[in-house]
């Protein structure tokens, strides 16, 4: 999967878990700037993450993520 | 709603929570028959998905819920001390959501028989007394969780036989919880020992949830549990099925009668399919010994099909059938008659049938009818008893006796347990702290609380771990974290501050954040938080402190936290933000009364 590819899945699992008509990722977006996005739903789009991508974002992994862009390459790190 | 339905997928319940419940709430807004119910969620772990994932189950049943969720992992506390909003509340139903992870004492290796016995005695009634205190103040439906097991073996296969062994102490627990439950009317057990089982424990208890995100089971496994609680719900309101339709030829018999003929078809003697259609036959028997009615609903000819009751090998007989249709119409019009000369609703049906054709006719039709997915007829029966239509609650006169006597000689164990007031029960946590400023190893866990604490945080700033080492090395800040340990175990790194001197000021020193997580709430912690801040200004010779209060949509439990500390409200800005001050210069009282602190050697200078 390319960067374009992850974006997208990624955008589609969000907008899901967040019941979003419209959503337009970019890599500069922080967690907290997208409508809905808390500590709660943090938990419903990490385990979408891992159930959709194969992908599990590790204990110490979510204190050094709060944007999308760095989201997006700790995926495509892990997906390698 | 087909998602919602045996079998639901998890994964997309999961994610689709929110829109599946716009969706339903949208549809039940025209239905005047929902049953009104209000559900105390009382949790020893992280429970907000159970509770959501509940709800659409019970909102696709008809059910209109409002809910009470405790604080998080004070299901104990909030039951056993005055709690005006949980009595204001006045739940229909409680459901305390434990896990193995809040059982208080566990056998240690050295523990003589006598000292298991006590641990065990005291690990019952540590639950038991939250059964007895609803009962005496709700008198509503209890529905407790059982135990799971560990997802370790400390000795290996001996754990379940010896009593040092955390596995024998667990199926003591339950057994005894079983006891009390059998002669106990509004009592059910919600009995994640068999569900961790039949999902896998392994997966069920990843242990990665529980430090993630203080999740007791794996998230991917919260659909599960909460099906069977809605279950249990919905059996205890009588919403039950009361009736199966089973179609014949595949389905309790293998092959086709009409054209096979009576002594071909399979069913019991030689052979794995006839064993298969055979306790399949014994599992429906079962269901009618409970009180489930039978029916049959075929596309054959009527003479011809009962020739298949007639085999010897057949557990199932003509009689064993309440009404029997088995003619050439649809099938969703042979149900709408099978429920009228009945006399039950077309909702309370299940539909046996193993083609998918024939379940797809009838669940176009939207009567509610209950269609289990059939795969192949090995499974059949898996497939129609983790449905769970007929889910017993229901109890006999004889037990209800036996009831009487556990009663009495628990009450007496009761007493032993209980506590005067909060203080006493504060008192017996016997809680210690470890309260010192910012160190390096400490950095990762400071900016994870920081970053995702919201109710009990007084500025809600946000910073990343390279921030916080530089407000840590800077001279002129004083910065505080607390570890809180109690009986019950090791919380860990729950509350942090940090401020800084006033440069331009002299003697002032302002809070810039404040913050403690849930997990410890009301447990005294801030007290010796503040008193330990105090002393540490004193020796940097300040004489004024001033704590900020920024509101957000979750912050609202601290809005008076700084006046409820002595501070004095200095001034409100239009936006709801509050400046306090406190003269520490004048006379102040220490109020930590309960947490033991740490001495602290080396103290940052």
């Amino acid at each position: 999967m390319n960067r374009n590819e992850v974006m997208k899945q990624l955008t589609d699992i969000i907008k899901e878990v967040l019941d979003l008509k419209h959503l337009f990722l970019s890599d500069d977006m922080m967690f907290e700037e997208i409508e809905g996005w808390d500590s709660l739903q943090n938990i419903q789009i990490f385990v979408a993450i891992e159930e959709e991508m194969n992908v599990r974002i590790n204990v110490d992994e979510t204190t050094e993520i709060s944007s999308i862009g760095m989201l997006v390459n700790l995926i495509m790190e892990k997906m390698k | 709603m087909k998602e919602l339905e045996y079998p639901f997928s998890s994964k997309t319940i999961l994610k689709k929570k929110k829109s599946l419940r716009r969706k339903i709430k949208e549809k039940n807004k025209f239905d005047n028959n929902l049953l009104n119910i209000k559900i105390a969620l009382l949790g020893g772990s992280t429970t907000r998905d159970i509770l959501e994932v509940l709800e659409l189950f019970l909102l696709n049943d008809g059910f209109n819920i409002s809910f009470y969720e405790s604080d998080y992992g004070r299901y104990w506390e909030e039951l056993i001390f005055d709690n005006k909003q949980l009595d204001d509340f006045s739940p229909d139903i409680i459901y305390i959501h434990t896990s193995m992870r809040n059982i208080p004492v566990f056998p240690e290796i050295a523990d003589s028989k006598d000292e298991i016995n006590i641990k065990l005695d005291k690990s019952y009634n540590h639950f038991s007394q939250l059964w007895y205190t609803i009962k005496e103040k709700y008198n509503c439906i209890i529905i407790q969780n059982n135990f799971e097991y560990p997802y370790y073996r400390v000795m290996g296969n001996m754990d379940i036989y010896d009593p040092h062994g955390k596995i024998w102490f667990i199926n003591q627990l339950n057994q005894r919880m079983n006891e009390y439950a059998i002669g106990e009317r509004n009592f059910y057990i919600n009995d994640i020992n068999y569900l961790s089982a039949s999902y896998g424990l392994t997966k069920w208890s990843d242990p990665y949830y529980w430090y993630m995100y203080k999740y007791a089971l794996a998230v991917p496994a919260i659909p599960e549990l909460a099906y069977n609680i809605f279950n249990i719900i919905k059996a205890v309101y009588g919403k039950n099925k009361k009736a199966i339709m089973v179609d014949l030829d595949n389905t309790i018999w293998g092959g086709v009668i009409a054209e096979d003929g009576v002594n071909q078809i399979q069913i019991g003697g030689e052979g794995a399919k006839g064993e298969i259609f055979a306790d399949i036959q014994s599992y429906l028997k079962i269901q009618k010994e409970l009180g489930a009615i039978l029916t049959v609903n075929s596309k054959n000819d009527f003479n011809n099909a009962i020739q298949g009751f007639k085999r010897p090998e057949s557990i199932l007989h003509q009689e064993d059938f309440s009404v029997i249709k088995a003619n050439w119409n649809v099938k969703s019009t042979n149900a709408l008659e099978i429920a009228s000369d009945l006399n039950i609703g077309i909702d309370s049906l299940v539909f046996l049938d193993d083609n998918p054709a024939e379940r797809e006719e009838v669940r176009r039709m939207d009567l509610g009818i209950g269609i289990p997915e059939l795969s192949d007829p090995e499974y059949y029966i898996q497939e129609i008893d983790k449905a769970g239509y007929f889910e017993c609650v229901g109890i006999s006169d004889e037990d209800s006796k036996r009831a009487k006597m556990y009663e009495e000689s628990t009450q007496r164990m009761k007493a032993e347990f209980l506590y005067d007031n909060y203080d006493d029960f504060l008192n017996s946590l016997n809680m210690e702290a470890e309260i010192r400023p910012f160190s390096k190893s400490f950095y990762p866990r400071i900016a994870q609380l920081i970053n995702k604490s919201n109710q009990f945080n007084l500025t809600t700033k946000r910073c990343t771990e390279g921030e916080i080492e530089k407000i840590s090395n800077n001279p002129n800040n004083i910065t505080l974290y607390g570890k809180l340990k109690d009986r019950f175990g090791d919380n860990g790194l729950v509350s942090v501050i940090f401020g800084h001197l006033d440069l331009k000021q002299h003697r002032v020193f302002h809070i810039d954040e404040w913050l403690m997580s849930c997990r410890v709430l009301k447990r005294s912690l801030e007290y010796a938080m503040m008193d330990e801040l105090i002393k540490l200004c004193i020796r940097r010779e300040v004489e004024i402190i001033i704590g900020y209060y920024y509101p957000t949509k979750k912050n609202k439990i601290v809005e008076n936290f700084y006046g409820n500390m002595g501070f004095s409200l200095m001034e409100k800005g239009k936006d709801g933000v509050t400046k306090w001050k406190l003269n520490i210069k004048d006379e102040f009282v220490w109020k930590n009364k309960f947490v033991k602190v740490e001495e602290c050697s080396n103290e940052q200078e």
